[in-house]
């Protein structure tokens, strides 16, 4: 691959993304207990994320629009 | 690249072979160059999306609109509606594809300029033969996107007999609404977007409201905005991103690693995350918070997950998305159309390839960077610099790292265990 002409990141930002860890590990958590999480907007993904789970068809980015 | 891309208006197969040349020279144009032991086990998502432009034109002249005040002006080209004849052949050219790969199901957006200046007839000519083409196995899901100024009750009954969905932008209250989304007069269309909006609520028209669009304007108060969209009781709103390239900078983004857009999206996160009940749903925050979990994308704003669309505009042209229209004129353009190709061939093209490859058709310092499963080097369009081309971190990188940051913090602490 060809490397383009690629912008810097602010150092500041680097040092933010270095020291993430991309994933919440939530592994050590039965899902019984993840399943009782009292945020509304979590329970609904970790309902998502048991779909996909479950779902054999890959995941893919559709078209950016609300509906 | 010495050459000015503004004054270059036409497609790239109206190009001359000197200017075609000139824009080959970008990645991934040119330098796409992927390791052979990558390709040898990969195959090409099949197009499960497409982006149907019944109409070239709008009845609105919005400022920050991508199609019609960006580098590209191409839709002056185009037909102003789509022929009844194209949306036959785009219909049998879906189905064929379809049955290739024995798809389960197909999703169509109409799109515009706006759909709705199309007519209620093509609207549903264009459902029907839909689904007429594709076998009877395949689910056909259908939405529209529109600026609402136009829906009626005779466009209802269309949509309902055939599910259609209704996605509406706007972009707050009415002063912060019409700073932008205007008629060419000036006035503003604020009051017809809501009465939309408020028909899409009727009890009998509610399961058809698919959700809201809102462009970010960093002069707006974000918790204003917010409690603007959520008077509306909407399913979900979707948050964008004002389009922008590092050769064209978005407003307020410069090269400090000031978080503008990071620190008023974060200011919403927390109201929605918070709430004692769920409010609504919010796209990006969704995706993001999936993918922190370890899931998939299912947008093509943040994450690693395959694009699995394409824009077929108004003349039967096969494009790739339309915010590639803030990058330079017929960035969009593939050179393949409905009448002579199929949706297969699309699936070679460099820029299709390099929305299908994931973390090995980023630049190299986002596949290096800790957060890369989850920002994906944002939406492709904003990785644009002129004379490299897509292989570049987004123009929004610090904003994107900085929300994923705040996202993944919030999640963190509100995590059982």
């Amino acid at each position: 691959m060809t490397p383009g002409d690629q912008p810097e990141h602010p150092s500041a930002l680097n040092d933010l993304a270095a020291e993430l860890t991309p994933l919440v590990d939530l592994s050590a958590v039965p899902l019984a207990e993840l399943r009782t999480t009292q945020s509304p907007v979590l329970a609904n993904c970790i309902r998502r994320l048991e779909r996909e789970v479950a779902d054999s068809e890959a995941a893919t980015a559709g078209f950016n629009s609300a509906v | 690249m010495s050459s000015d891309r503004s004054v270059r208006g036409s497609p790239p197969q109206l190009l001359s072979a000197e200017c075609r040349a000139d824009l080959m020279g970008e990645w991934p144009e040119s330098g796409l160059d992927i390791e052979p032991a990558i390709l040898a086990h990969w195959q090409p998502v099949p197009i499960r999306e497409y982006v149907i432009k019944l109409v070239s034109g709008c009845n609105l002249a919005c400022d920050h609109c991508y199609v019609y005040t960006m580098a590209d002006t191409s839709w002056r080209s185009r037909p102003a509606l789509m022929p009844r004849a194209t949306i036959a052949r785009t219909s049998a050219r879906i189905a064929q594809h379809a049955a290739h790969h024995k798809m389960p199901r197909v999703r169509v957006v109409l799109h515009g300029g706006e759909p709705l200046l199309a007519g209620a007839d093509q609207l549903d000519y264009t459902a029907r033969v839909l689904r007429l083409q594709l076998d009877p196995s395949v689910a056909l899901e259908i939405t529209i996107q529109t600026n609402g100024t136009l829906l009626t009750e005779e466009f209802m009954k269309v949509l309902h007999s055939h599910q259609i969905k209704v996605g509406v932008s706007i972009d707050g209250r009415e002063a912060q609404h019409d700073r932008h989304r205007r008629y060419a007069s000036g006035r503003g269309s604020y009051a017809l977007a809501a009465a939309a909006i408020n028909l899409l609520n009727k009890p009998s028209h509610k399961e058809l409201f698919g959700g809201l669009l809102c462009t970010i304007d960093l002069r707006n108060d974000p918790l204003e905005v917010y409690a603007a969209l959520l008077e509306f009781t909407p399913p979900v709103i979707d948050f964008l991103l004002p389009h922008g390239t590092w050769s064209s900078p978005p407003p307020g983004r410069d090269d400090s690693a000031a978080t503008p857009y990071a620190d008023w999206l974060s200011s919403i996160f927390d109201r929605w995350y918070f709430a004692a009940r769920q409010e609504t749903r919010i796209r990006l925050f969704e995706e993001v918070i999936h993918l922190l979990l370890g899931g998939h994308s299912t947008s093509d704003q943040v994450g690693l997950s395959p694009a699995d669309y394409l824009v077929v505009d108004a003349d039967g042209s096969l494009q790739l998305t339309d915010a590639l229209k803030a990058a330079y004129p017929g960035a969009p353009e593939t050179g393949l159309n409905v009448f002579d190709n199929t949706i297969d061939q699309a699936l070679r093209h460099p820029a299709v390839l390099a929305r299908q490859l994931g973390l090995a058709a980023l630049a190299d310092k986002c596949q290096r960077c800790a957060i890369v499963s989850a920002c994906g080097g944002g939406h492709y369009p904003h990785r644009y610099r002129r004379g490299s081309g897509f292989l570049n971190p987004s123009v929004y990188c610090p904003d994107l790292i900085r929300l994923i940051a705040h996202i993944s913090r919030q999640l963190r602490s509100s995590s059982p265990g």
